[in-house]
């Protein structure tokens, strides 16, 4: 995997992410979840799957760690809890949204599910 | 033996706590409250409150953020205590173990008198603890007792 | 008006089995805001899930107890999308058993901390003996009582004894007079009445805005119900969710009640389909791609999203509860009620802590 290289993507796409969002609910989609996924690449891909009159529709796009995404919190009440999550286990940056719903700050480690942060385990491994 | 530790080993007061556990240790407990399996015959009643309690019931492995309120229930409850850890995750931690943000069995934060195997611990696996525990718990209170006459 | 207070409500309180501490804020007896302080349980399931897919399937029935077999039941039928295999019927229709009957389990201890919230020792004790039937039966049937470890990629581990569905459709037939005999109780006790009706009102906007699932929004008026679509053997029998318009604590009480009477009704419209076959596939290599599962829980609609690379580890799980959707709306009912309302309503979102947290 080269470091260095800049992975190819639309780096527009999470601008949308609010009027997306709001055509979906507008048209009767229910947010079910926001998933958060690191690609080798070392982008995260993005996924908010709705159900919209029984099936699963999704909304996505590829964003860096670094960059600041928006929030829905606001077109949908319980987009809030997701996106701390969000927020908590992969360290990404959402307007408004504070760290802190799971884990605790100075003992957990952070991000831990972001993949160059994994956590070393101490002693013996898991399993 | 003080006349109040006699009459205290006929009534043991239980406080349950769950630190983190999935649930599965705390439906036995509660199983064991309700009328199937019925501790209250031996005088035990469920209180939610650590001043009151004599026996801790702890279920699952520590969380982080549970650690500091476990310490904290633990020194609230008035010697003589015994604290029994429900279940595989609470003795040790499994299996669970290095997950991130688990700290492992109740015994890395408190002491522990009694280990509860099984996941979920069973009701009467958790009768036979809570009678193990009463006579540890006597041979407790008679140390304090000595203790305390100096 | 008097000066704000704030109490902190739990971790460690009398109303909750587990961990959830409410920070509220109080004019005199009224709560003026509520805040929610949640991760007593979070334990890092993601990331413990996504270490071998096949230890998962112990692993993840450990995500919750209440609803272990629901949690084994969507993570292996995300696999199986993963795989492109079909369950034989009987597999489906022994987890479409099991799944009700674990939805029993749940309700029957939901319904239980209800009443025990408002006061009525007696009936939390009634349900829980019931709810004992159910425990008994299942321990029969799978040799546990808590996490049934049935569920493997590809079917199920054990079969149904012609012995262990007798014993099912005779617990399920001796039960069903109490349950009626508890459904009446919950719908006219005066007292359980009193201390439900019109509290913790939920509207159906609200649940919407909240995202509420399960009893909780079918107890707004929300016809959702996941179940619906036909995973496992739902598709196979006849039922029609349980949907109340009142939208407080009292609906979301007999919502579940209801639902009891229509596992017991799922149950036994299972049993005659059962038919002789295998009950599990066999499934080679790891598995690749990626999937929703959905399943209704007895809280609601549990969604798993997998992503697997064609390894042993997985690249991603994500788990979304539906704990996790309900305790949140707690902020929306809260505000306005009465402080001793607080353990009411708290308890009849039934929150299952170490589901929102994992």
């Amino acid at each position: 995997m080269n470091e260095t290289a800049v992975p190819d993507f639309d780096r527009e796409a999470h601008r949308s992410v609010r009027e997306r969002t709001r055509e979906m609910i507008e048209a009767g989609g229910r947010l079910i979840a926001i998933v958060a996924r690191e690609n080798d690449d070392g982008t995260m891909e993005m996924i908010y799957a709705f159900d919209r009159e029984q099936r699963m529709e999704d909304i996505r796009f590829l964003i860096l760690p670094e960059w600041e995404i928006d929030s829905v919190a606001d077109l949908y009440k319980g987009a809030l809890t997701l996106e701390r999550e969000v927020v908590d286990l992969f360290g990404l940056h959402i307007k408004g949204v504070p760290p802190g719903i799971f884990l605790v700050e100075g003992k957990s480690p952070v991000a831990p599910l972001r993949k160059r942060k994994a956590p070393a385990p101490e002693g013996d491994v898991h399993g | 033996m003080a006349l109040e530790d006699k009459m205290r080993a006929r009534s043991p007061w239980i406080m349950h706590f769950d630190t983190g556990s999935c649930n599965g240790c705390d439906l036995e407990v509660w199983a064991l409250l309700t009328p199937r399996y019925d501790v209250e015959r031996f005088g035990a009643i469920n209180r939610a409150n650590p001043k009151q309690a004599d026996i801790l019931l702890i279920t699952g492995p520590v969380t982080k953020r549970c650690e500091d309120r476990l310490r904290n229930l633990y020194e609230q409850t008035p010697e003589p205590k015994l604290v029994i850890a429900c279940g595989n995750c609470a003795s040790t931690g499994a299996p669970f173990h290095n997950c991130y943000n688990v700290d492992g069995g109740v015994d890395k934060v408190i002491p522990v008198d009694l280990y509860v195997p099984g996941c979920a611990c069973r009701p009467e696996a958790l009768i036979d603890a809570l009678v193990l525990g009463l006579s540890k718990w006597r041979e407790k209170a008679a140390g304090t007792d000595k203790e305390d006459k100096g | 008006m008097g000066r704000a207070t704030t109490i902190p409500f739990g971790p460690q309180h009398a109303a909750f089995l587990e961990p959830l501490n409410v920070k509220l804020t109080l004019d005199e007896e009224t709560v003026v805001g509520a805040v929610l302080n949640q991760g007593y349980n979070h334990r890092g399931m993601e990331y413990a899930l996504s270490l071998d897919y096949r230890k998962s399937q112990y692993l993840v029935e450990r995500v919750c107890g209440i609803c272990s077999f629901h949690h084994s039941s969507a993570y292996c039928q995300g696999m199986e999308s993963l795989y492109g295999i079909e369950v034989p019927v009987r597999a489906k229709l022994i987890r479409t058993i099991m799944m009700e009957c674990q939805r029993l389990t749940s309700h029957l201890l939901a319904l239980g901390h209800i009443a025990e919230a408002v006061g009525y020792e007696n009936l939390f004790m009634q349900c829980f003996r019931e709810r004992e039937h159910v425990m008994m039966l299942v321990n029969r049937v799978s040799g546990n009582r808590v996490h049934y470890s049935m569920n493997v990629i590809g079917g199920v581990k054990r079969d149904l004894s012609p012995e262990a569905v007798k014993d099912v459709q005779a617990t399920i037939r001796d039960l069903r007079p109490r349950l009626e005999e508890l459904r009446r109780v919950f719908s006219r006790d005066s007292t359980l009445s009193k201390r439900t009706r019109g509290v913790g009102k939920l509207s159906r906007q609200a649940a919407t805005e909240w995202g509420n699932v399960g009893p909780v929004s079918r107890a707004s008026g929300i016809p959702r119900d996941i179940r619906q679509d036909g995973f496992a053997a739902y598709s196979m029998v006849e039922f029609k969710p349980v949907v109340r318009e009142e939208g407080d604590s009292y609906a979301r009480m007999m919502v579940r009640m209801d639902e009891c009477l229509q596992a017991a009704d799922i149950i036994e419209e299972c049993l005659p389909l059962l038919e002789d076959g295998p009950v599990a596939v066999q499934v080679k290599g790891h598995p690749k791609g990626e999937t929703f599962s959905r399943v209704e829980a007895p809280r609601g609609e549990l969604f798993y999203y997998i992503r697997a690379k064609g390894t042993l580890g997985l690249e991603r799980i994500k788990l979304r509860t539906p704990a996790l959707m309900n305790v949140a709306s707690l902020l929306a009912m809260l505000p306005g009620c009465q402080l001793a309302d607080v353990p009411t309503i708290t308890v009849s979102v039934d929150p299952c802590i170490c589901c929102t947290d994992r």
